[in-house]
């Protein structure tokens, strides 16, 4: 591929990856339990993500949304609209009021744009027609069980914790438990910004690795280096300097703007997000995982009656309906201006 | 653990030892100065107006260790992640509380040497007797609370039953000082004040309660 072309889709890709880095929450629940500051909370989250990214990512088999469209082969421009739409509308979020948006969300809403578009900008075979709408109705039905099912995941389990945090005889006790608590969410929430460092630089590099240009190795004299190790570099990149300088918004409205978290409480919506998320890839469910985070720290923070910011919490659900509409209308225009690029 | 503690902010196992034993220094002063405010009373009660100014002084200079003992428990301790921030937050407002009830007594000793020449009634007394059984009981209050929620609450409550005690003498003091001729302008402005500013250290005893049973019912 020419350089330049190469070039601008390493650009792309960066920026995506930057958008998803920056609309990253992972490391809210420890931000809000104040185990971690947001500064060392996106400096570990940072350097946590290169390291799932290159580490996790190297078996990058995501496919932007080819289960909606009836399987159907997408062209890179396609891919680009879709990607680009979702950086656009991720860094609005994340810029303008810090609200987790989820990604697939916006990968549903601007393939189903560009699905519907594609005819205009010469993809003949496409159209409203080719959309699965059975899948579709699934993700919808997902999206609506993801918060349902994590703030009542989310509840019980706190519920438990609290039950067993009523055994501390005195303050000391207490504080040994929360310390406890501590210790295991940071280490619990290292592991999941590891994990999702692996998975989200999927949706930004997939188009680059399979470029004949990313396959294959390098031979530096020294050592030998597999090439895909460059998109993932670039992904990973991406995603911790856009969780450095942009996410600490997303982390901030999540960790101090709906509720009041203490370290077990802040562990609890944490192990259930990942337990509801485990169950719900086991048996097939599209759930959100910002979804479901977003529900359980709502619920963890009604178990511990700690008032919940009811504002904040509707600005966040009108972000997440808004956001399909949003992300298809951005890639129908994307798809229209980059069309014939690549 | 320790280093893992600094790092991740949880608490520096020294600060945490200095800052028990601050608390510790912190409670005893608040005892001392209510003892004394007690003495104080004893002695202008039986006419002992000499001792009046030393105990005056004895406070006074108890106060001020008690603000040195806060300011290095917020500079030296708090401020440096000995806690973790919940608890931090509220070890401050513990401190602050006793605190209160050390500047409470402070004031109800000036008043009361201010009031010396006069022969006061035995309600000052009386008061300033459920006040030091008021911070007895917090003493323990506040040690059990890190021990034993249950106990602490115990002490908390007894507190307030002991505070309503006092709040009944100062009424029937009030009432003796407005009904009964013998008193003099200046003595029931002075006996009134008095009396108030005793009954205050009761009532931040009280409120220092009240913060320790929030506590309690939070966390157990």
């Amino acid at each position: 591929m020419e350089p330049l072309i190469l070039g601008a889709l390493l650009v792309i890709s960066f920026l995506v990856a930057f958008s998803i880095g920056g609309n990253d929450e992972a490391m809210a629940p420890a931000v809000g339990a104040k185990v971690f500051t947001v500064r060392a909370a996106v400096l570990i989250g940072a350097v946590i993500t290169i390291i799932g990214a290159i580490s996790l990512g190297g078996n990058v088999s995501e496919k932007v949304g080819s289960d909606m469209v009836g399987g159907m082969e997408m062209g890179i421009d396609m891919i680009f609209a879709i990607l680009i739409s979702m950086a656009i509308w991720l860094l609005l979020a994340s810029i303008t009021k810090g609200l987790p948006i989820s990604t697939t969300q916006c990968i549903v809403g601007s393939v189903i744009g560009v699905a519907i578009f594609a005819p205009v900008v010469g993809y003949a075979d496409w159209g409203i027609g080719v959309v699965n709408w059975n899948v579709v109705l699934e993700i919808f039905v997902g999206w609506i069980l993801s918060p349902v099912i994590g703030f009542f995941f989310a509840a019980g389990i706190f519920a438990i914790v609290r039950r067993i945090q009523k055994r501390a005889k005195g303050f000391s006790d207490f504080e040994k438990q929360e310390k406890i608590a501590s210790y295991l969410l940071a280490a619990f929430l290292i592991l999941t910004s590891l994990s999702r460092g692996g998975n989200d630089v999927a949706n930004a590099i997939a188009p680059l690795v399979v470029l004949p240009d990313f396959v294959g190795t390098y031979d530096l004299g020294f050592m030998v280096i597999p090439r895909y190790l460059i998109p993932l570099l670039v992904g990973g990149i991406g995603m911790a300097l856009g969780l450095i300088i942009v996410g600490r918004k997303v982390i901030k409205t999540l960790a101090t703007e709906v509720v009041t978290l203490s370290p077990s409480s802040a562990l609890s919506a944490s192990i259930s997000v990942a337990v509801i998320m485990f169950v719900g890839t086991l048996f097939g469910l599209p759930l959100s995982g910002t979804h479901v985070l977003v529900a359980a720290l709502i619920a963890v923070g009604w178990v511990s009656e700690a008032p919940v910011q009811m504002k904040q919490v509707k600005d966040i659900l009108i972000s997440w309906v808004v956001t399909v509409p949003i992300s298809a209308v951005l890639a129908v225009i994307v798809l229209w201006f980059t069309q014939g690029l690549f | 653990m320790g280093t893992f503690s600094k790092i991740f902010g949880l608490g520096d196992k020294e600060l945490q030892k200095q800052s028990d034993e601050l608390l510790l220094k912190l409670g005893k002063i608040l005892q001392s100065a209510s003892a004394k405010l007690h003495v104080s009373a004893d002695d202008w009660n039986e006419g002992k107006t000499k001792n009046l100014k030393d105990l005056q002084k004895e406070i006074i200079t108890l106060e001020r260790d008690a603000d040195r003992v806060k300011d290095e428990l917020f500079e030296r301790i708090f401020s440096k992640r000995a806690y973790l921030p919940q608890q931090t937050q509220d070890r401050h407002r513990l401190v602050i509380h006793m605190d209160s009830v050390i500047d409470a007594t402070e004031d109800a000793v000036r008043v009361m040497h201010i009031g010396r020449k006069y022969n006061p009634p035995d309600e000052i007394h009386k008061i300033a007797t459920k006040c030091w059984i008021c911070t007895d009981l917090l003493q323990d209050a506040i040690k059990y609370l890190f021990t034993d929620f249950e106990k602490s609450v115990e002490f908390t409550y007894q507190i307030d039953k002991v505070r309503e005690e006092a709040r009944d003498i100062q009424f029937d003091l009030l009432e003796r000082l407005f009904n009964e001729p013998k008193f003099a302008p200046k003595e029931i402005i002075l006996f009134r004040a008095i009396s108030e500013r005793i009954l205050k250290v009761a009532i931040t005893a009280e409120e220092t309660g009240d913060f320790i049973r929030a506590i309690a019912v939070r966390y157990a």
